[in-house]
């Protein structure tokens, strides 16, 4: 058949076709070509402050892929180390608040705790480490939050309120120590209250904040029995000010202790013997503590966790580091107390000497009625000196 | 007033000054308050000994594996802290990397090259048979060089030839050279440059021309083309060590005209290994135009007087060599005091 379509149809016909198969392969194309960033991208002449937002940029995922790479575990491994003293390094950056890549980094961090909540707890206790001195604990029965503060600012929150909100939704109850902001947060305890859930909060804070408060801490130690747990509250001190330090009892899964800010040189006189009296499995506390010696022997327990690190609101110098925990707990090494330290939105397990799992079990001994730490088959006691 | 209020100013910083003066009480328990510069100096040391250790661990190669990358963020960002200039850790990390260089470089190559980093454009190429330096130098301040003299003056005595592409202090050191000329060594430099220093210290007769100057002694050739930092000399220089490969080192190349014949390099010589300045003008036109089997970048996070948006990070060179995707040349990146085999 012969086509009846004139010349100048054709074209027209042709060229429409041809821009329909431009219109649509054009996107394609470019879809396809599309420049990644050029050399001239990466070229910062003049321009020092966006050199170093792009540097933190490149730099924290690397230490998030590391530090997944090499979780926390008694014995620092050296990729870990790195990862953690680059971290470190950005995070002692007088100018990280203009990061945005900063941002991203704890929040994701944090975001993710949530998610790893949810994974089942056999055996044990799982902690987690948060913003500051924040930890939770989670056993197969329970899970609490222990100075559990967003950090940051309202406006740019370091954990953020839809992940507060999925983290306390999984918490059963919430341990504050102090009434200091870095410790305390009314919104957090809040929340907790609007879900009908416990706040154990020193004496006087947030008194009127609902029924769920319970004001624990005094003078003298004082025991509260929760749901699956009993938690010890010892009288500690921040100063003056009242500081709660808890031991709790997780009835099978573990004995934790959290020592929040505790600083005062009276309080010694009975923190020295809290090992006759507890058998800590795990201790949290502060690093940067001229007293961090005299804790440890205090309570030896079977594994210490510090808190408290790279604190943002502090001053760079006041800013403590995780190398420098490092080094303090190097120094305390003839201890014989196995250390772990966690980053933001880590965990670690814990399983204690009942339960099944004992890899991570823990080297206090008992010998004729006595503690001793035993380390690679050699007795010590919990002061250093080795047993013959 | 105004005058409490000065009084009180006064009296705050005078207290500030008296918390800060003085040991810090509480080093011995890594705490720093009031102490900044102790603080940042006990993280630069720890910093640097946890990179130095990485690196040793994960050596130069075609590939980054994550660590490396790391360790080599962690020491961009270190080396672009000013506060990190010039202090004991630094010195102490840059010469521990160096003497291990120097001790390296007593380990013969059998076949091929054995390329070796230094400081900022600095290169060491040993064969079998000649061990050269292109554009050694101590770096730092005259009165207290980064590299150590019993250090730089140990490597420099255990090379036979020193090339200088061009008369800059970050490239060039007068007394680095006479070490060679006083050991019966040449060094080639640009034309015009220590012009009747030594009979050994050899300036290029014409400037602007492609130059070919053979060193018999030690089985190679040298093939200085003339390039340019805007307008003055830049030799890049292109070493054939005869049947093991040959290197092109481009010193501070940069000029817009000289890429009309730096495009065509790669029809005049087979380049084994490229090492471009790693913010070579055009960067991917002048790696196409030397066309080589790969390429090792230099001059990254030169310290001296630039500023930080001009030290040129490691993470920077990885970023443009991603760029690039089209090249298909393999790079390795190297830092200060390390060393790659290349085979042709």
């Amino acid at each position: 058949m012969k086509h009846s379509f004139t010349i100048p149809h054709k074209l027209l016909c042709l060229g429409w076709v041809g821009i329909m198969v431009a219109a649509t392969a054009l996107p394609l194309q470019a879809q396809r070509t599309q420049p990644a960033a050029s050399v001239d991208d990466y070229v910062y002449w003049g321009s020092p402050a966006t050199y170093l937002n792009n540097q933190a940029k490149v730099a924290y995922p690397l230490i998030d892929r590391m530090l997944d790479a090499y979780p926390p575990a008694k014995e620092v491994d050296k990729h870990r180390q790195m990862a953690l003293v680059t971290l470190d390094q950005f995070l002692h950056d007088a100018d990280y608040q203009r990061r945005t890549a900063f941002y991203t980094f704890i929040n994701n961090r944090l975001n993710r705790v949530s998610d790893k909540m949810d994974q089942a707890m056999l055996s044990g206790v799982r902690i987690y480490k948060l913003y500051n001195s924040g930890f939770i604990l989670k056993t197969k029965k329970t899970t609490i939050a222990i100075d559990l503060v967003p950090g940051g600012t309202t406006a740019k929150p370091f954990l953020t309120d839809s992940a507060l909100v999925e983290i306390v939704n999984r918490c059963d109850a919430l341990l504050v120590t102090n009434s200091d902001n870095s410790h305390a947060n009314r919104a957090v305890a809040k929340m907790f209250v609007d879900l009908g859930k416990q706040v154990l909060a020193p004496q006087g804070l947030w008194t009127k904040l609902g029924d769920e408060v319970l004001n624990v801490g005094g003078d003298t130690t004082q025991v509260v029995k929760l749901d699956k747990m009993t938690v010890n509250v010892l009288p500690g001190h921040y100063g003056n000010t009242s500081n709660n330090i808890y031991v709790i009892d997780l009835l099978g899964c573990g004995i934790i202790a959290h020592t929040g800010a505790q600083d005062n040189d009276n309080d010694w006189t009975w923190i020295d013997r809290l090992h006759d009296q507890y058998n800590v499995d795990i201790l949290l506390t502060k690093s940067q503590n001229t007293h961090l010696e005299a804790m440890l022997k205090g309570f030896q327990p079977r594994v210490v966790i510090t808190s408290h690190e790279n604190e943002m609101e502090s001053s760079v110098d006041k800013r403590d580091s995780y190398w420098a925990t490092q080094k303090r707990l190097k120094r305390l090494a003839d201890l014989a107390i196995p250390n772990v330290i966690m980053t933001w939105g880590e965990t670690y397990e814990y399983a204690d000497s009942e339960s099944e799992n004992i890899s991570s079990s823990a080297n206090k001994v008992y010998r004729d009625g006595r503690i001793y730490i035993e380390r690679k088959g050699t007795l010590y006691t919990p002061s250093g000196i080795k047993v013959n | 007033m105004r005058k409490y209020i000065l009084s009180a100013l006064l009296l705050l910083s005078l207290s500030i000054a008296a918390q800060t003066s003085g040991e810090n009480p509480n080093a011995d328990h890594f705490i720093y308050q009031g102490y900044l510069s102790d603080y940042k100096l006990g993280q630069a040391s720890s910093a640097f000994n946890a990179i130095d250790d990485m690196l040793q661990t994960y050596l130069p190669g075609k590939e980054i594996p994550l660590p490396r990358e790391l360790a080599l963020v962690s020491l961009d960002q270190l080396l672009h802290d000013t506060d990190n200039d010039a202090t004991e850790p630094f010195y102490t990390f840059i010469n521990k990397r160096m003497q291990r260089v120097l001790k390296d470089l007593d380990r013969p190559v059998t076949k091929g090259l054995r390329i070796y980093k230094l400081y900022n454009d600095g290169f060491i190429i040993k064969s079998k048979k000649a061990t050269v330096a292109i554009d050694l130098i101590p770096g730092g301040p005259n009165d207290k060089p980064f590299i150590t003299d019993s250090i730089i003056y140990g490597i420099a005595g255990k090379c036979d030839a020193l090339f200088i592409s061009h008369i800059h202090a970050d490239h060039a050191n007068l007394n680095i050279a006479k070490s060679f000329a006083a050991r019966g060594k040449r060094v080639i430099v640009p034309n015009g440059v220590w012009v009747g220093v030594d009979s050994l210290i050899q300036p290029i007769e014409v400037g602007g021309v492609e130059t070919d100057i053979e060193f018999e002694e030690l089985d190679l050739t040298l093939h200085v083309l003339p390039g340019h930092q805007d307008n003055i000399y830049n030799n890049i220089n292109v070493v054939e060590f005869h049947g093991e490969g040959t290197v092109a080192q481009t010193g501070d190349q940069w000029n817009g005209p000289d890429l009309s014949w730096i495009v065509n390099v790669y029809k005049h010589y087979n380049i084994d290994v490229l090492m471009p300045n790693c913010w070579i003008h055009d960067m991917e036109e002048s790696i196409r135009g030397f066309n080589p089997k790969l390429i090792i970048t230099g001059h990254e996070n030169e310290l001296g007087e630039h500023s930080i948006d001009h030290r040129e990070a490691y993470w920077v060179t990885i970023k443009k060599m991603e760029a690039m995707p089209n090249l298909n040349i393999p790079y390795v990146l190297m830092t200060w005091g390390e060393w790659y085999d290349y085979l042709k």
